[in-house]
């Protein structure tokens, strides 16, 4: 994975304005602006919430509702951990006509990973398996409300004195009521007058109208008021929370570890993405939470070809040492690529670089020769120059590059360093409807500027 | 970067014909409850306990040295019962590592030292980040990367993963 292949060592470049860059792997290719994103510069629009335990899917109107928590997914108030429900039977004193004990089956929430449970803390157990748990009321409820309410009762109020500052600008469009009724919004309700409304600022309620708040400041507390341990008095750290336990449940921020009550699990987030320059989806998840596949996914990864350096080398400061890069083509068609020296003044590389002269050219990539026990070269491949290149297998070339590091740089330092790649980009159709004849080659030379860290000094 | 090849001892390997190579130092209990589907490579001291009950494991599969694949079990009022232990394609499991799962999907990388604690279900594409003990009964969402201990969720894996992990495990078979 990302670590494995430690992809974070190739930066692409993709804001050619402030360099900033990103691995191939975490970034998108809008295929439509023929540029690369990352997941900063697109829109991200929530497609379906779902439960992180169960994996059930929630419609969005109902996460919101629930305020983005699960309604039967708990979670351990000791380590964030979820609960999971135990039963037991239990034996209940005869009671009326039976003089027989009854056995019932209770329900209780245990942590499987710190064994805290409700039993812990004295919540009673339930007869029912689900339902029936509820999550403490928050004490701070009715200030909150009360704060609320001040914002709204504040935000009235400015805008009342905007409207009534800026009344003077706006008092000669009160007069042409007749006017906006005669040419506008009679047929096109939506569509917002040019003159602007002049009964929004009467439609706002008068100051004498609003519900004026008060809210009383929140205590301060002193040094006075800490309860402080007597001397010699032995201190159970195990009955107080952590400083994490608290800040994870922030309404309640309990101290004694007595006081923990059950939690109630955030929900997990399926987002699709779209380009903001042109409006088109880059990505779109299935709607199935499990599912891993897409019904649009433009990454970089598959319309890229991906540079990797082959070897990790060692390499030392003032010494011209040569070093192998692998070039990998993810279409269906087989690319020419050019290598071009830097032209960023952003960002300065610690090393100096000979990129190969003539142009490289990569096999396109065969979904077929996976099955093949031992990828060759492509049969449409002419014979290479092997100061140039190391090796070709399949939709990959190693060639070779000459790193010179400054002779500045210490034992340990990575080495980066930096160039421009050009290559051909065959657009979205296919390789069988263009041997069909349906497609068009439409063939565009793309640019991207990339770091490479090649290794350290020794 | 690439990965780096790694050479072994020939005769401290077993190669079968679908091209599972399966260490010699490694033990693997109960093996005709074990099935290993091709291209899978099991390294030197594993242990995968097929007595208790069927482990599958998909192929392209890297299962590194040191590791433990153990069925999970669950406690009844009679007793206990083992379940079966399903692996996907394209899984890495780093050294040192206790899989108790009862479930993992493809394309999922396990890092080193970790502990997948019973019947957990580790869903594809997701990660576990070395020295992470996933709690027993955890399951975990595909592009997510868990960790810590207990485990939770840290971060978001990109949705190249699936590409990215078929990739790596095909290079570490090819360079192997």
């Amino acid at each position: 994975m990302a670590t494995l292949l430690q992809v974070d060592r190739v930066q692409y470049v993709f804001d050619s304005d402030t360099e900033e860059s990103q691995s191939l792997a975490r970034l998108y290719f809008c295929i439509y602006c023929l540029a690369l994103r990352s997941s900063d510069d697109l829109q991200h629009e929530d497609d379906s919430h779902f439960c992180p335990q169960t994996l059930d899917g929630v419609a969005s109107q109902e996460a919101v509702s629930k305020k983005n928590k699960c309604s039967n997914l708990w979670r351990c108030p000791s380590c964030i951990h979820p609960l999971f429900t135990r039963a037991t039977s239990t034996l209940y004193p005869p009671s009326g006509e039976s003089s027989k004990p009854t056995v019932k089956m209770v329900y209780y929430q245990v942590c499987t990973f710190c064994r805290w449970s409700t039993r812990c803390v004295g919540i009673p157990d339930k007869e029912v398996l689900t339902g029936t748990w509820a999550e403490k009321t928050n004490p701070t409820l009715p200030r909150i409300t009360k704060l609320f309410e001040y914002y709204k009762y504040l935000e009235q109020k400015e805008k009342r004195d905007n409207a009534r500052r800026s009344q003077k600008k706006k008092d000669f469009l009160s007069i042409p009521l007749q006017l906006k009724q005669k040419y506008t919004s009679g047929k096109s309700p939506g569509k917002k007058s040019v003159l602007g409304d002049p009964l929004s600022t009467l439609r706002m309620k008068e100051p004498s109208m609003l519900k004026e708040v008060e809210v009383d400041s929140s205590p301060t507390l002193g040094l006075e008021d800490l309860e402080v341990a007597a001397p010699g008095e032995q201190v159970d750290f195990t009955s107080f929370s952590s400083i994490g336990q608290r800040l994870d449940q922030p309404d309640s921020q309990v101290v004694s570890t007595k006081e923990f009550v059950p939690r109630r699990s955030n929900m997990f987030l399926k987002q699709s993405l779209r380009c903001k320059t042109c409006d088109h989806n880059i990505i779109k998840p299935e709607y199935s939470p499990t599912s891993i596949k897409f019904k649009i996914h433009l990454i970089a990864l598959n319309h890229i070809p991906e540079i990797r350096v082959h070897k990790a080398c060692q390499l030392s400061p003032g010494v011209q040492s040569r070093v192998i890069l692998s070039l990998c083509n993810p279409t269906e068609h087989v690319i020419h690529t050019t290598f071009l020296p830097l032209d960023g003044k952003l960002r300065q590389p610690n090393a100096q670089i000979e990129l190969p002269k003539s142009e490289v050219m990569v096999g396109k990539y065969d979904e077929a020769s996976d099955l093949l026990a031992q990828p060759g070269a492509s049969p449409d491949s002419i014979p290479d120059d092997p100061s140039l290149i190391a090796y070709r297998r399949g939709n990959k070339v190693g060639f070779f590059v000459d790193v010179l590091p400054d002779s500045g740089l210490t034992p340990g330092d990575e080495i980066w360093v930096g160039m421009r790649f050009k290559h051909e980009h065959f657009g979205a159709a296919s390789v069988a409807l263009l041997l069909k004849g349906e497609g068009q080659v439409e063939c565009t030379w793309l640019t991207h500027t990339l770091y490479v860290n090649v290794g350290h000094v020794i | 970067m690439d990965l780096e090849e790694v050479y072994y001892n020939a005769e401290n390997y077993i190669e079968t014909a679908t091209g599972n190579k399966v260490s010699r130092q490694s033990v693997l209990c109960g093996s005709q409850n074990i099935v290993l589907n091709g291209k899978t490579i099991v390294q030197s001291d594993c242990i995968i306990r097929g007595d208790l009950a069927n482990v599958r494991v998909g192929r392209h599969c890297v299962v590194k040295s040191r590791t433990v694949i153990r069925p999970p079990f669950k406690k009844f009022s009679k007793g206990a019962a083992f379940f079966p232990c399903v692996i996907g394609d394209h899984v890495y499991i780093d050294e040192g590592s206790v899989v108790n799962a009862a479930q993992i999907g493809s394309y999922v990388h396990i890092g080193k030292n970790c502990v997948i604690g019973r019947r957990c279900v580790l869903k594809d594409c997701c990660q576990i980040a070395d020295n992470t003990v996933v709690p027993p009964e955890t399951v975990v969402p595909p592009f997510k990367l868990f960790s810590g201990s207990p485990a939770k969720c840290v971060d978001d894996l990109p949705e190249s993963t699936q590409y990215l992990m078929t990739d790596a495990t095909k290079q570490y078979y090819e360079n192997f």
